[in-house]
């Protein structure tokens, strides 16, 4: 692969795909470049997730790195930045230097359009994984008669969150990596709009749609995935759960845990992982927030991984939103290390050890659970 | 975890009832007069005390460890999420402000010449970038002396910041007396959205009366006049301007509340209001009755008026502030829980240097702009070294100093204290702390008390 491929603003959010997936072999260099602003001209690409050394270095000046790529990746990005002075006229110098543009971000209809045509003029490559196609979800997954929520035969480890930002798409990518290496054939819907870039399905759009009644969201996802399902025919299905499964607080709501509780309604996971913020927890929370996941959602919690992400609780209190601060992955080791639960092991995906380890102990535990045939639901 | 301990509850009782905050449930519950005497007597086969208790109340639960939550985390907060820091540009100050930390009746430094060289102050821009990754935006204080002797390095410093942070939003803060104001500056600081804080005691017989220039005439025309040229020139600027009162308890408490009201320059505009600050003083200041009797009008007035039965703009801006605490506590704070936490420290502490880096002419850092330069227990690090991680870890936990009275103490929640309230400037004192202790715990039981009366007749903290 000859390709040179520019990635802005690199973030944390793009991290995981320099740690796993194939992006790094789909070129043959990849640079990165972000705002001078966020602190990271100069460093290892590590340094935007704090976890383990990547190898890459992240530059300051586009412009100068754009020189010589032929592909620039758009990212999607966690800190605020100003969309028509950083991003825009970025895609435009892009255009104008002939390079393909790869575009993570969800684009306004007009801009994309604009790119779309100025792109195709130009006869570069312009590929806008931000946004979903109009489809009506309702009229396409929603049957008309025989309402019932379909088994989904295939094994299914679900990957949820306490909240947003705590390395979801680090283990899904993970384990997508492992069970596809070790020749299954994989099922994937993600947490973000853009999972696509790595090969698998973007959690849909309808989940997210305040006109579609609750009840009809878990009907079109329970077909969401079973159409998959007959379509691919996998041989496991790794579902990530956007947001998080509880109210942090009485401020801090995050959609309540909806989201997660219809998905829980829809789809019966095998496995579950669920990924903390990174703190110094003691025994009992691992136990509460197991018999809470159990009694609201029916199942329960296999495996915790401690994230690298420590939510910033004052300010974000202070300014009614949820805000995060990166801690180095060394820290969550230490916090791993001191809780010793006897059945539900836990990790630190940010380690570089233990996205194998976790990926192991799922296929430990879906193939225990091989042994025992289900006739009924199947 | 000993549950046979007593009760770790507070009683308190107001015009209209008798009321007990639950430390561990942290919730306050109106309570019968016969409830309240039992409790006194310890009778705890009392009905309403047994049902108090059947209910989860009445816990004897005490903080096993007393250690700050974020104090794992506290080189994270280092390394990714400094909000803030505050240069001081200048120790130089035209004027010679009679209570100011450098004047001389407080433990800190002295009047002195010294400025800040243009290379350490980019530095500290640099130390910002290296250590605010994690941040949406980000601060620059600029402090003194009176920093804007130092217009010319301020400005520098704000282009440099401008282009080092491209990307990131960069909020400019001056603290100033105001009276070195020149066009040049105004309209540049309207130009960069500069929040000015401008210090204004009152009118000019209470404002010159500690507000004084070197050769002890008073600075309150010169003041003024800026702050009038700021509003005709620039109206939309000047409502961004926060005016720094500081409330003399010498002074004449209805005379500064009935000009900041009434004045027609300054009224409507944004006042931040403090007292006189009480740590670092070498002697302490006598709070007169006078003082209290009229603070205490001011405050009857703020609370009919959230009754709708006085003029809320009649209302002294010198205590607006007190009901916005009650509000915070009422919604914010007060939260039922199950019960205190094994490991826990009582309020006050912010992370020191997180929030406001406060580095001096000579590049030392220190947690904040309101502790003494003069003191070795507070010094935090220095732009060559770096920021000293278990220095800040010691200045967190300050409730080790304390820890066993920490543990019983019923304000453990709500408790104020920050690490000025122990520095005797060697090191940090249990002994200094704990003679704050009773004021604190004055406060916060003040503060429940005006909660139940205000709700008791009506007022809806709802509306929050």
């Amino acid at each position: 692969m000859e390709r040179v491929g520019l990635v802005y603003p690199y973030n944390r959010k793009f991290t995981p795909f320099l740690r796993y997936g194939s992006l790094r072999k789909d070129f043959r260099e990849l640079r990165l470049a972000a705002p001078s602003g966020w602190g990271m001209a100069g460093k290892d690409a590590s340094r935007a997730d704090d976890g383990y050394y990547i190898g890459l270095s992240v530059a300051s000046d586009f412009q100068s790195e754009l020189k010589g790529c032929d592909t620039v990746i758009f990212c999607d990005y966690s800190l605020p930045l100003d969309f028509e002075k950083h991003i825009y006229t970025k895609i435009e110098q892009s255009m104008h230097e002939k390079k393909n543009i790869i575009c993570m971000l969800k684009l306004e209809k007009e801009t994309e359009r604009k790119i779309r045509t100025i792109c195709a003029y130009e006869g570069i490559e312009f590929i806008c994984y931000g946004d979903e196609p109009d489809t009506n979800y309702l009229e396409e997954y929603k049957p008309e008669a025989d309402l019932k929520i379909k088994t989904i035969n295939t094994p299914v480890i679900f990957v949820l969150g306490v909240g947003e930002s705590t390395n979801k798409f680090d283990l899904q990518l993970a384990l997508r990596d492992y069970y596809l290496e070790s020749g299954y054939r994989v099922s994937q819907v993600g947490t973000r709009k853009y999972c696509e870039y790595a090969g698998f399905h973007s959690f849909p759009g309808f989940m997210l749609d305040n006109s579609i009644s609750e009840a009809d969201k878990v009907f079109c996802f329970n077909n969401f995935i079973k159409r998959i399902e007959e379509s691919e025919n996998p041989d496991i299905f790794i579902i990530g759960v956007p947001g998080g499964i509880i109210p942090i607080n009485d401020i801090l709501f995050q959609d309540f845990g909806m989201l997660a509780y219809q998905v829980s309604c829809a789809v019966r996971p095998d496995v579950c992982i669920l990924s903390l913020y990174y703190n110094q927890y003691d025994h009992n929370l691992f136990r509460d927030v197991n018999n809470s996941v159990k009694h609201k959602f029916g199942y329960e919690i296999d495996c915790f991984n401690i994230s690298n992400i420590k939510l910033d609780m004052a300010y974000s209190i202070q300014k009614r939103k949820m805000s995060f601060l990166n801690v180095d992955y060394r820290c969550c080791d230490e916090a791993a290390n001191t809780i010793n639960l006897p059945d539900r092991p836990v990790f630190n995906i940010s380690n570089g050890h233990d996205a194998e380890k976790i990926s192991e102990f799922t296929q430990g535990l879906l193939e225990k659970y091989a042994e025992i045939a289900l006739v009924n639901e199947a | 975890m000993n549950e046979s301990r007593e009760p770790l509850v507070h009683m308190f009782e107001t015009h209209g009832g008798r009321y007990l905050y639950d430390v561990n449930r942290n919730s306050v519950i109106e309570i019968s007069e016969e409830t309240s005497n039992a409790l006194k007597n310890k009778e705890m086969e009392n009905k309403g005390v047994k049902m108090l208790a059947e209910n989860g109340f009445l816990s004897g639960k005490r903080v096993t460890t007393i250690v700050h939550p974020e104090n794992e985390a506290v080189e994270s907060y280092m390394n990714n999420k400094i909000n803030m820091i505050i240069i001081q540009v200048t120790q130089a100050c035209n004027l010679r402000c009679r209570y100011c930390p450098y004047s001389g009746q407080y433990d800190n430094r002295s009047h002195t010449n010294k400025r800040m060289s243009l290379e350490m102050a980019k530095r500290g821009i640099d130390f910002l970038w290296e250590h605010s990754k994690d941040c949406e935006e980000v601060n620059l204080g600029f402090y003194g002396g009176e920093p804007t002797l130092e217009f010319n390095l301020i400005k520098t410093c704000m282009e440099y910041a401008k282009i080092k942070f491209e990307g990131k939003n960069v909020k400019f803060s001056i603290t100033t007396n105001g009276t070195a104001l020149t066009n040049e500056m105004i309209e540049y600081f309207y130009d960069n959205n500069v929040i000015l804080m401008i210090s204004l005691d009152g009118p000019k017989e209470i404002h010159d009366k500690n507000r004084v220039f070197a050769d002890n005439s008073g600075s309150f025309e010169a003041v003024m006049a800026n702050v009038r040229k700021i509003k005709s020139s620039y109206p939309d600027f000047f409502h961004k301007i926060l005016f720094n009162v500081v409330a003399d308890p010498e002074n004449d408490y209805s005379c500064t509340s009935n000009f900041l009201s009434g004045n027609e320059v300054i009224k409507d505009s944004v006042i931040n209001s403090s007292e006189v600050n009480m740590f670092y003083r070498k002697e302490d200041i006598e709070i007169s009755e006078d003082f209290c009797i009229k603070k205490g009008y001011e405050l009857f007035k703020l609370f009919l008026s959230k009754l709708g039965r006085f003029d809320q703009k009649k209302v002294s801006p010198l205590v607006s502030v007190n009901y916005s605490f009650l509000e915070k506590m009422y919604n914010e704070q007060l939260r039922t829980v199950e019960a205190l936490p094994d490991r826990y420290h009582h309020g006050g502490p912010c992370i020191p240097g997180a929030q406001r880096l406060f580095m001096s002419v000579d590049g030392t850092f220190y947690p904040c702009e309101r502790v003494s330069e003069e003191s070795e227990a507070v010094k935090i690090g220095h732009i060559d070294t770096g920021i000293d991680i278990e220095k800040v870890k010691i200045l967190l936990n300050i409730g080790k100093l304390t820890e066993n009275a920490c543990k019983n103490c019923w304000a453990i929640r709500y408790c104020s204290l920050c690490l000025v309230s122990c520095d005797n400037l060697k090191e940090l004192s249990a002994a200094q702390k704990s003679k704050y202790c009773k004021n604190v715990k004055a406060d916060v039981g003040n503060r429940l008390k005006d909660i139940c009366v205000l709700k008791d007749i009506g007022i809806n903290f709802h509306n929050y």
